[in-house]
């Protein structure tokens, strides 16, 4: 699992790549926790290059939006593959998250304060 | 092309979550070397993740090694896969029925898992035999969409 991250303004961008299963998500939920404890609350996680998630991976996605919403921010997730996309379509976080078909967009919605 | 048996594998893995990683791609190369679709592998890996998760994770109630043994076969248009652990006995298919419409704030962390096993697999079924659970899961064998080569030249080296 490798993150790549972006402080763009005041927006946290953190790219995933590699696969969140129940070994790998241990680290992404690590990062995530280690952001958002550090005061990051307007936070973008950009899929474009995570090629797998099972429900260890949705539960560290559900976690750190929980965390971040509590510190009156919120967090956007952006450009999920199909298989990603099919798997929060089927559990229902398609409707709990914030998904945003490209990058930039997900930034936007934080600098328009959406 | 070899015939008898080839449409066959079998892995055995270790109950440690690492594992599922390596078997995940072993599940890849099954489907791609038999032309399958490539989602039949992701929509498999994910069901194997969540099982073999709770296998690895609640099963053994000593912090011994133990080995899982995973059976694929591709025929008449399925490709089952079996899952048999020695652990302790578990159903998984009794499972309740998680909470999928609640919003952020109340959605519980967690109890998705058999879930995605039943959604992404067509048939499951659950048997008790030996000391082991025994879990079978089925789902239809679809091919990988052909690519059609129209349109945009496509050249072919004349070399």
């Amino acid at each position: 699992m490798e993150f790549m991250e972006d402080k763009l303004e005041s927006v946290m961008v953190v790219g995933l790549r590699g696969r969140m299963d129940s070994n790998t998500s241990r680290m992404v939920e690590e990062r995530l926790i280690t952001l958002i404890d550090g005061g990051e609350s307007r936070m973008v996680v950009d899929c474009a290059q995570l090629d797998y998630i099972s429900s260890a991976g949705l539960r560290v996605f559900l976690m750190a939006a929980k965390r971040v919403t509590q510190n009156k921010g919120k967090l956007v997730l952006s450009t999920l593959n199909n298989d990603i996309q099919q798997v929060f379509d089927l559990t229902g976080f398609s409707s709990i998250f914030h998904i945003c078909p490209s990058r930039e967009e997900a930034i936007n919605t934080h600098q328009k304060g959406a | 092309m070899p015939e008898t048996g080839s449409d066959i594998f079998i892995a055995t893995i270790k109950n440690d979550l690492s594992e599922i990683e390596r078997l995940s791609l072993i599940i890849e190369d099954f489907v791609e070397s038999r032309n399958l679709s490539i989602k039949t592998a992701f929509e498999f890996n994910v069901a194997l993740d969540e099982i073999l998760t709770n296998v690895i994770s609640y099963a053994y109630e000593d912090a011994d090694q133990h080995l899982i043994n995973i059976r694929g076969k591709l025929a008449d248009g399925f490709l089952t896969i079996e899952v048999e652990d020695d652990g302790r006995e578990f159903d998984p298919l009794k499972s309740d029925n998680p909470d999928l419409d609640s919003g952020l704030h109340e959605r519980p962390i967690g109890g998705l898992g058999i879930h995605l096993v039943k959604k992404l697999t067509d048939q499951l079924e659950y048997r008790r035999q030996d000391g082991k659970n025994l879990l079978v899961m089925r789902k239809i064998a679809n091919r990988q969409p052909v690519k059609t080569g129209s349109g945009k030249d496509n050249p072919v080296s004349d070399t």
